[in-house]
Formats: structure tokens, sequence, C-alpha cells
């Protein structure tokens, strides 16, 4: 739909839109590829200005969100001149930040004390590992997707899930017992 | 694949489970499981086995809550750095003349007059695509503590969020209850959604996944009967060109009301399903609107292979056909499967009758393989197959 406003309308406000909803998750994911802000903020806004320049084909585009990522991932490679190499990205020694983890205060079920609990395991997974989990959790890549962005199998992506899922829903297993009061309350 | 005259093959479904060829242990089994239900890429089968999984296990089951509670909290968005980022890249654009201008749009230069309506009336529609691209996008991206520009999306009239042919997609709802849209199919809700009542209006065949939530129920009106849940799995098809509108409930409790009828309400029990005819209206007039016209029914399980449900097998992008079926009625799901039309030119051959299913198939070996017992000619043109002698 802002897709289309963009190519039916040359709409600058709808192009705005899509800039401001996909920016803060293309950088950190260019991030995580070529280790660089800078670099990964000009290839995000790179991707941007053919987005606009050929925007009379933006309404063929299936799926938007996952022909951005796609498009950043592929400038990235192209940067770290390493197309021919189809293995899995290295996407080692940068560290992945998680926007939606925090304590909302009007979340009565999810405590300080747990959110942190949470924040340690996450940290202590492998970054390909936390990589993925965001990808999922906060960019809303399905895992054939995901599997297409970074080499991997979806397999793996599924293995790589388990494994997150299974350290955060150890981390806060101790605090089930609270939750149950709260739950049985209602 | 196709079966016929009582010819048995292997079930695809069974198949399919030994192929994983891994056993694992129960835990892993839960892990593995939990994370597919909550990412959203469970199926069905998926589902009801995390449901076994946990049944007698309430620590479980809390740690389930939990994570759906985390998996909810929504991304903070970067709306001002992500704004300043914007102006240096429309900068950048203009340094290197691209034709850019903020805002106007570049057809404005022309002023025709007398089309300002029709300006204003597609900054409404433009809008109003800006508001569902977000809710598409996802709950990820909204954040509760709107800059009052963004306020400027929240879009007064409904949510609607549809398919086309041969596309069935999943959507989660702003209460993080699941649903699979078949094909040809369209749901709507209010912004207001959850405040007192989850209610959808549905055309076309949902499956439900609905998060449990007993102060606020969740209602599913179609053009002739309304759902009500509190909390479940169950299946609702309701496309004006069928002749009946089915809701099948796979577990927990539903109850189904229908329109112009206070005394049809029916409480089905898990593995059933009513069927109400779609020109009910009609037959009311006929027989008066106080006796009920409808029975609960079992749901129909495949016989080839006793796990899949066909109610809801297209879930799982299986298209299952029973006995029973003519091969018109089997063209018709094929239609919404594939995005296809159809037709025959010739009626006897659309009244055989034919079981089956299809999985993997494209729609050419589809009808290769429907072609090996029904002996038939097919010419393609676009989107339509019309089928001759």
């Amino acid at each position: 739909m802002l897709q289309q406003a963009i190519a039916c309308f040359d709409d600058t406000q709808a192009y705005k839109q899509l800039f401001l909803l996909f920016y803060p998750s293309l950088v950190p994911f260019a991030v995580s590829i070529v280790k660089s802000k800078e670099l990964a903020e000009e290839i995000v806004s790179d991707v941007f200005m053919t987005i606009w320049q050929k925007r009379q084909q933006l309404d063929k585009v299936d799926n938007l969100k996952f022909y951005l990522f796609t498009a950043v991932k592929n400038r990235c490679i192209t940067h770290l001149n390493d197309s021919k190499n189809k293995t899995a990205i290295n996407i080692d020694g940068v560290s992945v930040e998680f926007r939606s983890l925090y304590h909302d205060p009007e979340q009565k079920m999810i405590s300080a004390e747990a959110i942190n609990k949470i924040r340690t395991a996450i940290q202590d997974l492998p970054p390909r590992c936390q990589l993925i989990f965001k990808l999922v959790k906060e960019e809303g890549l399905k895992y054939k997707e995901v599997a297409e962005l970074l080499h991997l199998s979806v397999k793996t992506i599924e293995n790589q899930m388990s494994i997150a899922f299974r350290k955060i829903g150890t981390a806060i297993n101790y605090k089930l017992h609270h939750l149950a009061s709260v739950f049985s309350e209602n | 694949m196709i079966f016929f005259n009582g010819f048995r093959g292997k079930s695809l479904g069974l198949m399919s489970l030994m192929n994983t060829g891994t056993f694992y242990m129960t835990a892993d089994r839960f892990w593995e499981l939990l994370s597919k239900k909550i990412s959203g890429e469970a199926s069905v089968g998926e589902l009801n086995e995390l449901e076994k999984l946990t049944l007698d296990k309430p620590d479980w089951k809390k740690t389930e809550e939990a994570l759906s509670l985390l998996w909810q909290q929504s991304v903070p968005s970067l709306h001002d750095e992500a704004a300043q980022a914007f102006e240096v890249h429309v900068q950048k654009m203009q340094q290197l003349t691209v034709g850019f201008h903020q805002g106007e749009t570049v057809h404005s230069n022309v002023e025709i007059p007398g089309k300002n309506n029709d300006r204003l009336r597609a900054r409404t529609w433009l809008i109003t695509a800006v508001a569902m691209v977000i809710f598409v996008a996802g709950v990820f991206v909204l954040d509760r503590k709107m800059s009052p520009r963004q306020k400027v999306l929240v879009n007064p009239r409904p949510v609607s969020l549809s398919t086309k042919s041969g596309s069935p997609s999943k959507i989660q709802l702003p209460d993080g209850s699941n649903v699979w849209l078949n094909a040809s199919s369209e749901l709507t809700y209010d912004k207001d959604f959850g405040k007192n009542l989850r209610e959808v209006s549905l055309t076309g065949e949902g499956f439900f996944d609905v998060v449990r939530d007993p102060e606020h129920p969740f209602i599913i009106h179609t053009k002739v009967i309304d759902v009500k849940v509190l909390g479940t799995q169950f299946n609702v098809k309701a496309y004006p060109e069928d002749s009946y509108t089915e809701a099948s409930l796979i577990r927990g409790s539903l109850e189904v009301t229908v329109n112009n009828r206070p005394n049809e309400k029916h409480f089905l029990k898990p593995n059933q399903k009513v069927s109400v005819p779609n020109n009910i209206d009609r037959l009311s007039e006929k027989i008066g609107k106080t006796r009920p016209l409808i029975v609960a029914e079992p749901l129909t399980y495949y016989h080839m292979d006793s796990t899949t449900i066909i109610e809801t097998s297209w879930v799982d992008n299986k298209l299952v056909f029973q006995e029973n079926e003519t091969f018109s009625e089997v063209a018709l799901k094929m239609d919404r499967r594939y995005g296809v039309h159809i037709i025959f030119s010739d009626e006897e051959v659309g009244d055989q009758r034919i079981y089956g299913s299809f999985t993997e198939e494209t729609i050419d070996q589809a009808l290769d393989a429907l072609r090996e017992v029904f002996k038939f000619n097919y010419k393609k043109i676009g989107n339509d197959i019309i089928i001759t002698q």
C-alpha cells in the first residue's frame, strides 16, 4: 500500500514514512555484516535512493520488508568484495542490540528483574544466534526469510531459535512462581 | 497425490513425519515447538503437539505465557534519529541530483481545477494505506509513546486485511491471537479492538488461534453467523460463493449464533462443526424462525490418514477432498488454492467423483494427476483453465 503510494503517486511523504519505518531496523542489520556504523548508514541510504529511483517498479515487489533486507545484505556483501562467497555471513564481533527488552511498568507480568535476567541470557548467546533471534522477534521476519538472508538452512534457524528460547525460558523460570500467583488472581 | 477407485498409497502426512527421522527428548521438542509457536512458524499439527506436551505441565504452560508476553513487547520507535537520518539522506539525494522534492508530489505541479477533491481523497487513502502498512508490518514497530507526528497516522476507519486468490497468509492480531487467512478472504477489525470486546468481521475463511482472555470475548461476525469464543482454536469458513458457512472447533469451546434467528444458538465441543446454509433467510421464511435448523456434526477426518482434519487442512497447505466430492467442487477449492479459474465446458467431466489430496503439487502437476484419472483436455488462457472432453 505504502509502496503503491510511492510508485503511483511519486509521494514523497509516503517515501519518508517508509524510510522512518525501516531505517532503524536496516542500519543495525547492515552493521552486523560490515561492522561499521558509518558504512552501514551509507549502504542503507544508497538502498533507499535506489528505491526512489526505481519507484515505478515498486508495486511489483511482493514483500517489501524482505526486499529491503535483501537489498541491504547484497550491497553489504558487494562492499565486502565477497559476493562470490555464498557461505554463511560472518557476523561475529558485533553486539546485537535489542530494542524491545525494557521494563514496562504497565506490564506487570514481567518484572524489571526478569527483564535483566532475559538481557543477560541473550547476551550470553552466540552473536549469530542473537542476530537470528532479533530478526525474528524485532523485525518480524519469517524463518525462511532469515535463512535466505544469512545463507543458512531453515533447520538451522529453527535450532537457533529453540536454543534462544530455551536460554531465555530457563533464565526466567524461577520467576514463574511469582507469575503463577498473578495469574491465579484473575 | 490422487487416489482413485480404492487405490491406496502412502499418506503424505505420515511420510513427512517419518522423514524428520529424529527422536527428540521431550524438553528439546518443547523448546522447538514453543519457539515456533511464538514466532508464528508452527503448523496446526505442531500447535496441537505442543498443547498435548504441556497438558499436565503447568510450569511449561507458565513459561509459554511469560515468553508470549515478552514477545508482544513493542519495539520503541527511533523516530527522531530516523528523521535526522532522513534529512541527511534527502540532502545526499539532491546533491546527486536525484529528482526528489520534499513536501509536494511530482504530479501536483500540474494543477487541474476541480481536482482538489480527488487529491484530498488520494491523501486520505494514503494515510489509510500508511496506517495499514504499519499494522501489517506488525505490532513491533508501534510504540505506545507515539510522537505527535505519528499520531496523524492513526486511522479512525477499521483495519482491513485481505488475501488474493492463491495466497493464504498469517496475521497476528493486537492481542497476540494468530489468524491464518485463506485465499480470497478479508478480515476487518476496528481500531479499538480489544478495549471491550475483541471483534472482527470475516469474509472467506480463517483459522483462528485465539489467546485466552475471559474478560474480552472474541467475536467473529460473518454474513450469516456470529462465532463467540474466549480462547481456543477453530476454523470459520464464510465464502459468499459457497452454499454453506461453517464453524469447526479444534479445541476449547465455541458459541455460534445465526443472524436473524435468535433461537438458533449452538455450543460446540471440540471436534464438532456446524454448517449453516447461506440462504438461511429464505429458508426461515418457509419454516419460521423458531425451530432450530442446524445440528452440530463431527469434523471429517481424511480416511487415508487419520490425523488430517479436512476442515483445517488448508492451513498446512494441503488440499484434501473426500470420496463424495465432485470434480467441480474440487475445482472450486483449486481456484482458491492456485489463484486460477477452472471452467468446465463439458459438465459431465465435472460431475465425476474423486478423492485425494494435493500438497506440494503445482497447478500443472495437479491437473496432470487429475487427467490420469478423468481423461480430459485443458487449455490455459491467462488465469482461466478451460476443461474439455
